[in-house]
């Protein structure tokens, strides 16, 4: 078999795994439970196809109620809100993910504001996933 | 995309992706010039000469994962539709400027929609990064 090589100006460009490890870990490292801070973290998923379907909104909602919760509580206990881009699954936009700390984070899609006032109070606050309104419950990268 | 907003929601996630530590949005609606522009500076990681160039492509992104590539060419169609165009400017290593242009008195120029809030919501679930924004009417409506 015969391999390929890069020239060298196209081995500058090329950023290698480990950078993007780096950058990722950067990343997550403001964003992450498992450095200790909060209890919590919702995903509202910000793709082109999630904003024209009413993402904007889901986020809306998620913050005002974030916001309150956080006005009282420890850091260890803050619910972290945060943003990405698409989740992959354009035709369920849009979707938020949630993730309690030690427990596997939960897809939830097709969201109305409606829809958040449930989650928030249900899973978020309560650690019970509605499951009608999940798609997926499963670790994936997230970068 | 409805409204002007919402595009810009889109297209400042793609800064956040890019490692934008500062995203500054400057609207100019000016009624002597008939002409409405957008224009997102950031301080991201930026792109060369072959990303920009294709970079109103569709389905063209160079993000990894899930994404679909049609924030730019959505915002570029929606310029051209309303008499106007959109343009990037980037260096590699220090940022990138989006401009778009749209003439105010175009029948399918859309709605600037709710600027203010889409940066409001971006600087809760970013606290890292530094968010401005500048909007500035020149002329009267109807003068």
């Amino acid at each position: 078999m015969t391999g390929m090589s890069l020239g060298s100006k196209e081995r500058e460009m090329k950023l290698k795994p480990e950078d993007l490890e780096i950058i990722s870990r950067k990343m997550r490292a403001t964003t992450s439970l498992r450095d200790g801070a909060g209890r919590a973290k919702i995903t509202v998923h910000l793709g082109t196809c999630g904003i024209a379907a009413g993402a904007r909104e889901i986020l809306d909602a998620f913050q005002s109620r974030v916001e309150h919760i956080n006005a009282t509580a420890q850091p260890h206990e803050a619910i972290i809100l945060t943003t990405s881009g698409c989740a992959g699954l354009c035709a369920r936009e849009p979707m938020a993910t949630v993730e309690l700390k030690g427990q596997a984070p939960v897809k939830y899609g097709d969201l109305t504001a409606k829809d958040v006032e449930r989650i928030f109070t249900e899973h978020v606050l309560g650690g019970r996933i509605v499951a009608e309104l999940a798609i997926v419950q499963g670790s994936e990268r997230i970068s | 995309m409805k409204d002007l907003s919402l595009h810009a929601l889109d297209l400042i996630e793609n800064s956040i992706r890019a490692g934008a530590r500062r995203v500054g949005v400057r609207v100019e609606e000016s009624h002597v010039l008939d002409r409405l522009t957008v224009e997102i500076v950031d301080n991201g990681e930026g792109m060369d000469g072959t990303d920009l160039a294709r970079a109103f492509d569709p389905f063209f992104t160079t993000k990894p994962g899930k994404r679909t590539g049609l924030g730019l060419p959505f915002l570029a169609q929606a310029a051209r539709e309303a008499g106007g165009d959109a343009t990037l400017v980037s260096v590699p290593g220090k940022g990138t400027t989006l401009t778009a242009v749209f003439v105010l008195s175009h029948p399918d120029c859309k709605p600037l929609g709710d600027m203010g809030k889409t940066i409001r919501l971006l600087g809760y679930a970013h606290p890292d990064v530094e968010f401005t924004y500048d909007r500035n009417v020149v002329g009267e409506q109807g003068a």
